[in-house]
């Protein structure tokens, strides 16, 4: 049985046994479908439309005939008849040229790598003396300068004969492993090249980084969307698709073997350099991404209690994981404060150096987890506010994320009329977040939004920017932001009141999650000082228009720092951080989970939260005085 | 008494306070507490689900205004329940086990409430033990939530338990739950939201013209 796919203008043809979703089949063909949901035909992103052949519909054959297609989710329509057609429509792809954070600002700090590399002179041995390679080879490396009693694992030592006979002078890679010092390569003296390689595992997009262990200059950067996600877009889906027979193997090897390790076979290409060069890899992200990664079951996690299998992960071996680096290279995953915040807040927090600041800290990852940590004092309180994916722009009626072609920023100038700029300049193909929140913002303070979220119709008409939208199958009021002409689909590009009210929920989930936490320590948004932002997001929104929106609180710019990507900074820092190690630890050990659902506080602060900028404006005075300002 | 213009304002637009201080005003003026309900308030919740459906306000505006209306119920249900009135149906709602989200559950809960139904609100995280106790308890329809895909299975769980139970409904709701989920399994009803939610317990229960 074979499908021929179209796709952007091209055709592929796929093979595979009748009875197969077409979802699955695209895949199998190299189609980034967007199945947005996990296949569960509940989110509609991989719509087809069927040409030709008999399909089972969930459940009911269908023949299409080729003067009548239709359309149908690829996840709930397997083949039946021996071949077919199916169109993909580009809206139903994940989104292809990504803008992925891979770029962090932390203090400069002098490289400490953990993984060393010494140059020994292995002696020949004697008859006379009961020794062996392995203990040469100790003693070579105690005698330059190396730790003593370090050992080679078996399989490093099955090869060390043959090592040793083209030379006795090798250059040795050791470092920590599970308490004592594992030497993990030995190469002929001056040939290879030593390698550390930092990850930062997100559930949508993946980021590595290669370093020389030696000098800690970075050689590569290189990222890519998380190949899990045909199995769902948030953590809770990845759960799920953990359950299904075979899933925990599948989601273990999309994210190594098809993410992971085509991230490396790109940075050493690129480098020039053998991927056998890498020994030392370490990795942050969320805990179900940790466990995925290892392949440890992320089910306990779904649910209350949410237990994790474990939150500390001993270094493990890179063959274990199918890692195509140097098989025996050691594998560091930084641990996890609980089961929904991770290993990348850990790494946040020892990047932005949290529990070192004076004075009341925040720091916060607006996304879909929406983490939160709290740092009175000594204390380090955390939460996870669950946000949901609106500000990748999914749910929302001309949403995208943050990729070539989206619609990043929006101004509203006389008339009014928009003006808008695109990633790398290209049509307008949707809004990702930081347009959005733009666009919200601004209107809200124009006075087309009011504080519900709903658009003042009139004003809209009379600017001919009244928009025709459905929700549901019945009409609903949108605003035209980007008119067709300027488009790549030819139609304009519009926000509706459900998308704003999708906004709404969103950011209020974070403004709520920190008021709770704050009242958890006893505080208030007054008694704030800093505002540390993790996560790529925030380094391309206008932290003014969050304010407005009341989605950040309304801190003047001094007191809000942007990091960028900490989960990757703080792979690094595990890489050449001094004390890395010693500070995660410091870090899991005082973080006090604090449960959002169980502080009556929450859903109060929710809904007030949903209002522009907030039911109780009292905290957002400096930006409503900036809004009642006339605008330029 | 004629509808409260007023108190059915306050509760359209969430303004708790006012809607406190008009009931409170009302009733020392020697208002009927089963008409201030009947006649201003549930009207108005009826009023923002109905809009709700035809895409006229948001989950915002709902919250706000479900907010409002159970700042009026805490001041009145005491006196209603004294004053013997007699509701439409019993229903209880809960969030399933492993599951603490509640506030879409607590909408529909007031929007319910705001129909004339007795609810019986269950909380989070609630078992197929409490659900069982509350049909003991003389409701009619159990009403599930759920927010997590995680924690939808045990809607399953539930819609089966009851299956023997000739007469009682399951009705199930919550953003990850579709038609097509509750239809597979084999639950009476489902609603996408807080304002479908009244609609689908009154045909269930047989009370739709
Ligand atoms: C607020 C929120 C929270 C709050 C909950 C506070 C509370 N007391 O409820 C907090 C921060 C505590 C929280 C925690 C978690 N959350 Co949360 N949360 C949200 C959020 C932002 C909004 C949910 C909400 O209240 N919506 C508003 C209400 C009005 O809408 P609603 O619930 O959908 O209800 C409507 C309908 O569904 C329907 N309905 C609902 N129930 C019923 C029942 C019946 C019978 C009927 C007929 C209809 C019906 O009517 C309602 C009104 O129209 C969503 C994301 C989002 N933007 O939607 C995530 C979200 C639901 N959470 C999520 C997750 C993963 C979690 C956590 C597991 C992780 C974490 N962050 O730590 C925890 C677990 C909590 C737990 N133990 O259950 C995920 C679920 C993903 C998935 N695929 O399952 C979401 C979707 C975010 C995301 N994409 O990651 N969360
Ligand atoms: S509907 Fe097919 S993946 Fe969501």
């Amino acid at each position: 049985m074979s499908v021929r796919f179209r796709i952007r203008g091209e055709t592929r043809i796929q093979d595979g046994p009748s009875g197969s979703a077409l979802a699955d089949l695209a895949f199998a063909a190299g189609i980034p479908l967007n199945t947005a949901c996990g296949a569960r035909g509940a989110c509609g992103r991989c719509a087809v439309v069927l040409r030709e052949g008999t399909f089972a519909i969930r459940g009911a054959e269908v023949n299409v005939t080729p003067g009548s297609p239709r359309r149908a989710l690829a996840c709930g329509t397997r083949t039946v008849s021996a071949d077919a057609f199916v169109e993909i429509p580009d809206k139903s792809l994940v989104e292809q040229r990504a803008s992925i954070a891979d770029d962090f600002a932390i203090p400069p700090f002098p490289w400490t790598p953990v993984q060393r590399r010494t140059t020994v002179s292995v002696s020949a041995g004697d008859w006379e003396t009961a020794s062996s390679d392995v203990e040469r080879l100790a003693l070579a490396l105690g005698a330059a300068g190396g730790p003593a009693g370090a050992a080679p694992d078996l399989r490093l030592a099955r090869e060390l004969p043959e090592r040793l006979a083209a030379t006795p002078r090798l250059d040795v890679s050791w470092g920590p492993f599970r308490g004592g010092v594992d030497v993990t390569a030995a190469a002929p003296a001056g040939t290879a090249r030593h390698l550390g390689l930092a990850v930062d595992i997100g559930t949508t997009t993946v980021v590595a980084l290669l370093a020389d262990l030696d000098t800690g200059a970075a050689i590569g950067r290189a990222s890519a969307y998380n190949a899990q996600m045909r199995r769902g877009d948030d953590v809770a889906a990845r759960i799920t698709a953990s359950l299904a027979p075979g899933g925990l193997d599948l989601l273990q090897s999309l994210v190594v073997c098809e993410t992971v390790n085509r991230l490396v076979g790109e940075l050493c290409a690129k480098a020039g350099c053998a991927p056998e060069a890498i020994v030392r890899v370490t990795a942050a992200g969320n805990t179900v991404m940790a466990h995925l990664f290892l392949g440890l079951p992320p089910a306990g996690i779904g649910a209350m209690p949410f237990q994790p299998v474990r939150r500390r992960h001993p270094e493990c071996r890179a063959r274990d994981l199918g890692l195509a680096v140097n098989p025996n290279a050691i594998v560091d995953v930084l641990p996890s404060m609980t089961g929904h915040v991770g290993g990348d807040l850990v790494a946040d927090a020892c990047a932005a150096r949290l529990l070192d600041r004076k004075g009341l800290v925040a720091l916060v990852d607006i996304g879909t987890n929406g983490e939160i940590l709290l740092c009175p004092g000594a204390r380090l309180l955390c939460a996870a506010t669950a946000a949901g994916p609106a500000f990748e722009g999914a749910g929302l009626r001309h949403g995208m994320r943050a990729a070539e072609g989206a619609v990043d920023h929006v101004r509203w100038t006389e008339g009014p009329k928009a003006e808008w700029t695109t990633i790398g300049g290209a049509p307008a193909a949707g809004f990702c977040g930081s347009a959005i929140i733009d666009f919200v913002a601004q209107s809200f303070r124009a006075g087309l939004l009011d504080a519900l979220g709903r658009f003042d119709m009139d004003r809209l008409r009379a600017a001919g920017l009244e928009a025709r939208a459905d929700h549901r199958g019945r009409p609903i009021h949108a605003c035209r932001v980007v008119p067709a002409e300027a488009t790549a689909a030819g139609h304009a590009l519009t926000v509706s009141e459900a998308d704003v009210a999708e906004i709404l929920k969103a950011k209020a989930a974070i403004h709520a999650g920190i008021v709770t936490l704050l009242a958890a320590a006893g505080r208030t948004l007054d008694d704030l000082d800093t505002l540390i932002l993790a996560g790529g997001f925030a380094r391309h929104i206008h932290l003014r228009h969050a304010a407005w929106m009341g989605l950040l609180p309304d801190l003047p710019a001094g007191k809000i720092e942007v990091i960028g990507n900490g989960s990757l900074a703080g792979a690094v820092l595990a890489l050449g951080g001094p004390g890395a190690a010693a500070e995660f630890e410091r870090i899991v050990r005082v973080a006090e989970p604090v449960e959002l659902n169980l502080r009556p506080e929450f859903e109060s602060a929710y809904i007030d939260s949903m209002l522009l900028p907030n039911a109780d404006p009292s905290a957002f005075a400096a930006a409503t005085s900036e809004m009642s300002a006339p605008t330029r | 008494m004629a509808k409260n213009d007023a108190l059915f304002k306050a509760v359209s637009t969430g303004q708790r306070k006012e809607v406190e201080d008009i009931v409170q005003t009302e009733l020392a003026k020697g208002a009927n507490p089963v008409e201030l309900l009947m006649d201003s308030m549930i009207p108005a919740m009826r009023d923002l689900g109905e809009r709700f459906s035809r895409n006229e306000v948001y989950v915002p505006q709902m919250l706000i205004g479900a907010r409002a209306m159970q700042a009026g119920l805490n001041i009145l249900e005491p006196l209603v329940a004294k004053a013997g009135h007699k509701p439409l149906g019993t229903i209880c709602i809960g969030t399933v086990k492993g599951d603490l989200h509640d506030i879409g559950k607590n909408l529909v809960a007031m929007m319910l409430k705001g129909a004339g139904f007795k609810v019986i609100d269950l909380g989070v995280n609630v078992d197929i033990a409490k659900f069982e106790k509350a049909v003991n308890d003389g409701a009619q329809a159990v009403l599930l939530s759920a927010l997590l895909t995680t924690t939808m299975p045990y809607m399953k769980a539930v819609a089966d338990h009851f299956k023997a139970r000739a007469g009682v409904k399951v009705i199930v709701g919550g953003a990850p739950v579709t038609q097509g989920y509750a239809d597979e399994i084999g639950a009476h009803g489902y609603a996408e939201d807080a304002g479908a939610s009244v609609g689908i317990v009154e045909k269930c229960l047989g009370l739709a013209g």
